[in-house]
C-alpha cells in the first residue's frame, strides 16, 4: 500500500529521535515540552469553544470557531512532533501542517479585514458611558414624567376649580332665574289687581250712574245717562279682557266685539234686532282697545237709537284686514238711512256723539266714510300701526 | 229642607255695586231681604230669611270668601246660587264649579243678563 507507506513509513527515513541520536534528556524534553504546548493548545480552543458556545449573542462569533480549529490543529501538530521522534510519519504530520496552514492563513487572511468592525462593536467602557447616559436620559424622563404628573395635577385642581365655579355661578343664575321669574309672577298679579280694581271702580260709577238715573223723571237724561253707562261698559270690558289675557298687555278683539255689541243691544230691551259681529282673530292692546270700543259703542246705539222706528231689523259689526294691511271696521244697518243734505249727521246723534266719534278716530288715525241706502254704513279705516 | 221665601239675599262687598244689584232686584219686583259683605255674615242672614236666591260675589272681605259662603248655604237650605265675579281665571271658575252654582256672571253684568238670570233661578226654584 504505497499511500499507506507514505503517511506513516516513507521508505528510507528515520523516526526523528535518530537525529537527535535518541539522546534520553532531549527526546524526554522534546516530548514533554510538545505534549504541554499540544495539551495547552487543546485546552485554549476548548475554552474558546465553550465560550462560544454560551455567549450566542457574540457579533462574528464565528471567527472563534475559526480561531478553535486553527489553535486545534497546532496542537495536533505538535502531538505529531511527538509520534515522529519514534515513528516516521511525516506523510501524516505533513498532511496535518498543510490544514494548519490553510487554517492558519484562512484566519490571518480573514482577520485583518474584519479588524475594522470589530473595532467598531462598542467596548464594554463604550458601553457603560452609553449606558450612564441612558441612565441619566431615564433619570430626565423621570423628571419630565413628574413634571408632568404635578401639571396634571395641577390642571386637574384648576380644573375642579372651574367646575366649582361654574357650579356656583349656575346656582346664582339659578337663584336670579327664580327671582326674576318671582318678580314677573308679582307683576302679573301686580297688573291683574289694577285691572280688577279700574273695572271695580267703573263699576261703583256704573252703580251710581244707575242709582242716579232711577232718580230722574226726565226721558232726555236718563238716555243721556243710559249712553253714559254703556261708555262705561266698554271702558270696564277692555279691563276685564286684559284679565284674563296670557300676556295681560293684549286680547283678541273678536270676543270683544261680540260681548260689547251684545250689551248695547241687550239694554235697549229690543228683541227683535238682529246682531250680526263679524271679527278676524287680531290681539290688541288697551291703547287700541279703548278707543275702537267706544267707537263701536256710539256707531251701534246710533243704529239702535234712530234706524229702527218699528223696532225690527239688523245690525252688522264687522273687523277685517284689507290688503295694504289696514284694518276696516265696518258698522252697518238696515233700518232707515238719512238724508246727510237735509238731515246732517249730529240731528241724528246729538253734538257729544259726534264729538267723541271725531275725536276717537283721529286717536285711532283713522278716516271714516258714512254712505246711506239701504240703511247707514260707517266705514272705518284704521293705519295697523296703532293696534297693539 | 226649610221652604224658601221668594226674597233675594245679595252678598257683595262694595257698597254702591251691592246697592246698584238691589234697585235691579226691586224693578223686578222683587224682595231684597238682606245685603252682606262677608261670608260669615252671608250664611247667618240666609239661615235667617231662607231667600229663594243669593247673588253672591267671590272676592269678600275677611279669610273666607263666596264659594266657602256659597257651600254651607247650599248644604244647609238649597237656595240658588248665582255667583258673580270679575275674575274669569280658571282656578275661580273651577272652584265656584265645585258648589253646583245656578250660575256664574262676569263683571260687568248687563242689566238685562242680571234679571234674566234672576227670573230663571225664581222659576227653577218654584218647580222644585
Amino acid at each position: 500500500m504505497p499511500i499507506l507507506d507514505w503517511l506513516f513509513n516513507p521508505s528510507g527515513l528515520t523516526p526523528h529521535g535518530f537525529c537527535l541520536l535518541w539522546a534520553p534528556g532531549m527526546i524526554a524534553l522534546h516530548a514533554a515540552s510538545d505534549a504541554i504546548i499540544g495539551l495547552a493548545y487543546f485546552s485554549i480552543p476548548l475554552a474558546l469553544a465553550s465560550f462560544a458556545a454560551k455567549r450566542k449573542d457574540l457579533e462574528y462569533g464565528w471567527i472563534i470557531h475559526l480561531f478553535v480549529a486553527f489553535i486545534l490543529a497546532c496542537g495536533t501538530t505538535h502531538l505529531m512532533s511527538i509520534l515522529t521522534l519514534w515513528s516516521p510519519a511525516y506523510g501524516v504530520e505533513a498532511i496535518i501542517k498543510l490544514i494548519t496552514a490553510g487554517l492558519s492563513i484562512a484566519t490571518a487572511v480573514i482577520l485583518w479585514p474584519l479588524i475594522p468592525k470589530l473595532v467598531a462593536i462598542p467596548s464594554t467602557s463604550q458601553l457603560k458611558e452609553l449606558n450612564h447616559q441612558l441612565a441619566f436620559k431615564v433619570e430626565e424622563h423621570s423628571r419630565t414624567e413628574e413634571l408632568l404628573r404635578q401639571s396634571e395635577t395641577k390642571i386637574r385642581h384648576s380644573n375642579v376649580e372651574l367646575e366649582k365655579r361654574v357650579e356656583e355661578r349656575t346656582a346664582q343664575l339659578v337663584i336670579s332665574n327664580q327671582q326674576l321669574k318671582d318678580a314677573v309672577v308679582q307683576r302679573d298679579l301686580l297688573l291683574r289687581e289694577v285691572y280688577h280694581r279700574v273695572k271695580n271702580n267703573l263699576q261703583m260709577i256704573d252703580s251710581i250712574v244707575m242709582l242716579q238715573s232711577r232718580q230722574l223723571d226726565d226721558e232726555t237724561a236718563k238716555a243721556g245717562l243710559k249712553s253714559l253707562r254703556d261708555r262705561l261698559y266698554a271702558l270696564g270690558l277692555v279691563h276685564m279682557q286684559l284679565m284674563s289675557s296670557q300676556n295681560l298687555k293684549t286680547f283678541d278683539v273678536a270676543p270683544f266685539l261680540r260681548e260689547l255689541s251684545a250689551n248695547i243691544l241687550e239694554g235697549t230691551a229690543r228683541r227683535d234686532i238682529e246682531l250680526s259681529v263679524k271679527a278676524i282673530p287680531l290681539d290688541v292692546g288697551l291703547d287700541f282697545a279703548i278707543p275702537l270700543g267706544l267707537l263701536v259703542t256710539e256707531l251701534v246705539t246710533n243704529s239702535l237709537k234712530h234706524a229702527f222706528p218699528d223696532g225690527k231689523g239688523k245690525v252688522e259689526v264687522s273687523l277685517s284686514r284689507l290688503d295694504d294691511e289696514r284694518i276696516l271696521l265696518v258698522v252697518s244697518d238696515n233700518g232707515l238711512g238719512y238724508d246727510p243734505v237735509n238731515k246732517p249727521q249730529k240731528d241724528r246723534r246729538g253734538g257729544l256723539g259726534t264729538m267723541l266719534m271725531d275725536g276717537l278716530i283721529k286717536q285711532l288715525k283713522a278716516t271714516m266714510t258714512v254712505s246711506s241706502g239701504n240703511g247707514t254704513t260707517s266705514e272705518v279705516h284704521i293705519a295697523s300701526t296703532v293696534i297693539a | 229642607m226649610t221652604s224658601l221665601q221668594k226674597s233675594v239675599l245679595i252678598v257683595e262687598d262694595e257698597f254702591l255695586i251691592a246697592i246698584g244689584l238691589s234697585s235691579q232686584v226691586e224693578d223686578m219686583g222683587l224682595v231684597v231681604c238682606a245685603t252682606a259683605d262677608t261670608a260669615d255674615g252671608a250664611v247667618a242672614l240666609a239661615k235667617e230669611h231662607h231667600p229663594a236666591v243669593i247673588l253672591m260675589d267671590v272676592r269678600l272681605r275677611g279669610v273666607r270668601d263666596g264659594v266657602d259662603a256659597a257651600l254651607e248655604i247650599h248644604h244647609h237650605l238649597g237656595s240658588k246660587v248665582i255667583f258673580i265675579t270679575g275674575s274669569r281665571e280658571q282656578a275661580t271658575i273651577e272652584r265656584i264649579s265645585q258648589d253646583h252654582p245656578f250660575a256664574i256672571l262676569f263683571k260687568p253684568v248687563s242689566e238685562r243678563q242680571l234679571q234674566g238670570t234672576i227670573a230663571d233661578a225664581m222659576r227653577a226654584t218654584a218647580m222644585e
